[in-house]
């Protein structure tokens, strides 16, 4: 059976307006005068009719048994509302009256749980069932209806004796009070307990329970001491009016749980946006309104566990007075594990949601970590490869310089001794082939050098190499370059780029002139290279433009162009210099 | 001629001294690093230091840092700068100190024996001598509007062979003209190039610089 809230307030509504018809008009449910019967008969019946619909929606939650004993208790005091004239109900009556409120004890003790939590409460429960019941059996076996006027119904009476039976009834309702007391000490008890979401979860309860310890003992009150008509009266519907409380209560918890649950969901999303292991804890905590919850995360090759905030936690001591939640990724691995008060257990449906979303959280943000690192990983690898091949040519460009040139330019020497020391024609003419063909070697030796690696760039930096790039170029380049030193990646790539853009503007641009500028500014080395020629530049895989910015991303930088035709182009980079 | 020599390759700063000794340079120390280099100056105090420029410990300009010094220091001690580098701004460097007394050649020009004994020699004399590729580039040198551009085809030939540090004969017997062709173009180049009045030697040198530092 599926109970809605609406469902159940229209019930509510229409049992209501039955019993206070039923209350009108038949005088079967009639106990006093006519217009105090109507009032108090619609209550009674209210209260049954609240309690058992309560049940029924708890059957359909978490809180099956706990709605079965509402239910119960409901039905029972249906029961007992309607005073049945005929044999043996009137008996029936008199022994279930009491059974509802014991029922009701028992599921406000009980919840939000669905067992009692502690042995001691246990035995009060127990000895409060067992003195409602049977004690009122012992009241019943000595009573006589006879003696409330009700001639001819079933009654087992054992004895006789109005005396006996008048002490009994003290001891029995003089009991109720002691026990209603008992109770309410229980409750306050509880609240004292219970923290966070148990005690947000359970207020309602915990605030409104005592009323059927009160309505049971104004019942018991009402019995005892000897009070006029019209206040008996007034203390029924008073104990009517408390008892509706706890109904009342549970439908307070039922939309409190509706709004919990769309905090969570709140809660899940912002832990979606966290991207520190504090900041998904603080959300955890703020979902289960745990405020000292922790997390616990194993160091990596280590058995030492810290909180999320690098802290070493204990977590061998914390297992004996908290509550541990492992929370594994979804590959089986350990991510963390949750460290909050033991009685978070009892409220899985709001705790489980929260903890998937920790577990999602912290796996994203492992993995963002983990992609994070091999970007990193591999933006340093690709600027080692990059390093390692600016060195490599460096160091064939030195070993070309200072080898087979000075080599050769020795040859060069001997070679014009020779020439020297011979007046012998045909060997002039040979030592002049040989000059030519040295010349020819070494022009070659020297551009195959200045393509692998510009020397005079590590010699004297960007200002000077470039200054030799752009005086044999076919075009007028302004160059403000800053006369100082960067690290030599830097001026390789510097150089690099400004020379791709330079080719680019004397290739493709149609260009008459060109500015080059390379400053240091904000920790970066700024580079723009800026044309008059016709634009439309684009930077599309394999062509010269995307390889600089591939170099430039290498180096972390930035690579910026604009080039509108008929507006020239404009290059810039920014390359971090840190 | 008196000469120290300072390279950090042995072999060819060896093959240079083999050389320089035919031709009846006399070489008074080989150093391989600039502080040995002006040690042997300053205890030998040649005619002339041939010198590299990339040289211990950084293999960056130490040459020309040491040529600045050593023009600074002794005055009567002309500096050639033998390079393997064709850079216009390295020349440029050199001169900016003072352009009589230096020399920038391509380390190339050992090839050719008769043409490096002359250089020295006016280097020694006190003139200045650049190599002809250095020149060519600093001519082929664009520029937005320069005086060098109001100057005929015939003057930049000549204002070249006179950066190189030919003499007025040397450029006749060059281009095939007459001296007096020469003279007359030379004197219409310092015209354009809006050089002051001075003795002839200075006036060439101020327009070797001007070319050089692209002021002209």
């Amino acid at each position: 059976m599926r109970v809605s809230g609406r469902s159940l307030v229209t019930c509510g509504i229409v049992a209501s307006l039955l019993a206070l018809l039923a209350g009108q008009q038949w005088p079967i449910l009639q106990l006093r005068t006519v217009s105090d019967d109507a009032a108090l008969a619609f209550l009674d019946i209210t209260v049954g009719l609240s309690l058992v619909l309560t049940g029924a929606y708890l059957l359909n939650t978490r809180q099956r048994s706990n709605g079965a004993i509402l239910a119960a208790a409901g039905s029972l005091w249906l029961l007992a509302s309607v005073r049945w004239a005929l044999a043996p109900s009137a008996f029936i009556h008199w022994v279930i009256v009491p059974i509802p409120i014991g029922l009701l004890a028992l599921v406000l003790l009980r919840y939000p749980d669905q067992r009692l939590p502690r042995r001691s409460v246990r035995i009060f429960i127990t000895f409060l069932i067992a003195w409602l019941v049977l004690g009122r059996l012992v009241n019943a076996l000595l009573w006589d209806p006879a003696w409330a006027g009700s001639f001819g119904t079933w009654w087992p009476t054992v004895v006789r004796n109005a005396e006996a039976y008048t002490v009994t009834a003290r001891l029995y309702h003089g009991g109720g009070v002691v026990l209603a007391v008992g109770y309410l000490l229980l409750v306050l008890d509880r609240v004292r307990r219970s923290t966070g979401l148990m005690r947000l979860r359970t207020w309602p309860v915990a605030v409104l329970g005592p009323a059927g310890a009160v309505a049971f003992g104004l019942q018991s009150l009402n019995w005892l001491v000897p009070l006029r008509g019209d206040t008996r009266q007034h203390l029924s519907i008073a104990s009517d009016v408390a008892l509706l409380t706890i109904p009342a209560a549970f439908a307070v918890i039922a939309l409190q749980h509706k709004l919990e649950q769309g905090h969570v969901a709140d809660v899940v999303t912002r832990m979606q946006h966290a991207d520190s292991p504090e900041q998904i804890r603080d959300a955890l905590r703020h979902a289960v309104s745990e405020p000292r919850l922790e997390l616990a995360f194993q160091l990596p090759d280590s058995t030492l566990w810290v909180n999320s905030a690098g802290k070493p936690l204990a977590l061998e001591e914390l297992d004996r007075d908290h509550l541990l939640v492992p929370l594994n990724d979804s590959d089986g691995r350990p991510l963390a594990v949750v460290v909050t008060a033991p009685g978070l257990t009892e409220h899985r449906d709001v705790l489980d949601p929260a903890i998937i979303a920790v577990r999602m959280s912290l796996e994203n943000l492992r993995l963002q970590a983990v992609a994070l690192a091999r970007l990193e990983e591999v933006t340093q690898s690709r600027r080692r490869l990059m390093l390692a091949g600016v060195e490599e040519r460096r160091r064939v460009e030195r070993d070309l310089h200072d080898g087979a040139q000075q080599r050769l330019l020795a040859v060069s020497a001997s070679l014009a001794r020779a020439r020297e020391r011979t007046t012998d024609a045909a060997s002039l003419a040979v030592l002049d082939i040989a000059r030519d063909d040295l010349r020819a070697a070494l022009r070659d030796l020297r551009e195959l050098a200045a393509g692998l690696h510009p020397a005079v760039l590590s010699q004297s930096g960007l200002a000077i190499a470039l200054s030799g790039v752009t005086e044999r170029l076919p075009l007028a380049v302004r160059t403000q370059v800053e006369e100082r030193r960067w690290p030599a990646d830097l001026e390789m790539a510097a150089y690099c780029v400004i020379c791709e853009c330079l080719t680019n503007i004397v290739k493709h641009s149609g260009a008459a002139s060109a500015m080059v500028s390379a400053h240091q500014k904000d920790g970066c080395l700024l580079l723009s290279v800026q044309d008059d020629g016709t634009g439309g530049a684009v930077s599309a895989p394999g062509r010269g433009l995307a390889g600089l910015s591939d170099r430039v991303a290498a180096l972390g930088g930035t690579f910026s162009i604009e080039s509108a035709p008929g507006r020239g182009t404009h290059v810039q980079v920014a390359l971090p210099c840190g | 001629m008196r000469v120290v020599l300072c390279d950090d390759s042995a072999l060819f700063r060896h093959g240079l001294a083999l050389l320089l000794a035919d031709l009846g340079v006399e070489v008074l120390a080989e150093t391989a690093d600039a502080g040995a280099l002006l040690a042997a100056v300053a205890q030998t105090r040649p005619d002339a230091a041939i010198v590299d420029i990339p040289l211990p410990p950084t293999f960056s300009d130490e040459g020309l840092v040491a040529a600045a010094t050593i023009r600074a220091e002794f005055p009567a001690v002309a500096v050639l700068v033998l390079s393997t580098y064709v850079e216009t701004a390295y020349a440029v460097r050199l001169l900016e100190n003072g352009a009589s007394a230096v020399g920038y050649l391509l380390k190339d020009r050992v090839d050719d024996a008769g043409g490096l004994r002359a250089a020295i020699q006016r280097l020694v004399q006190g003139e200045t001598v650049v190599d002809a590729d250095i020149v060519t580039r600093l001519l082929q040198r664009r520029r937005a509007s320069t005086a060098l551009d109001s100057l005929s085809g015939r003057e930049r030939e000549i204002l070249a062979l006179m950066a190189q540090g030919q003499t007025n004969a040397g450029i006749a017997e060059n281009l095939f003209l007459r001296t007096k062709t020469i003279e007359a173009n030379i004197a219409s180049i310092f015209t354009k190039l809006q050089l002051p009045s001075a003795p002839d030697a200075n006036r060439r040198v101020l327009a070797v610089l001007a070319c050089l530092r692209g002021e002209a």
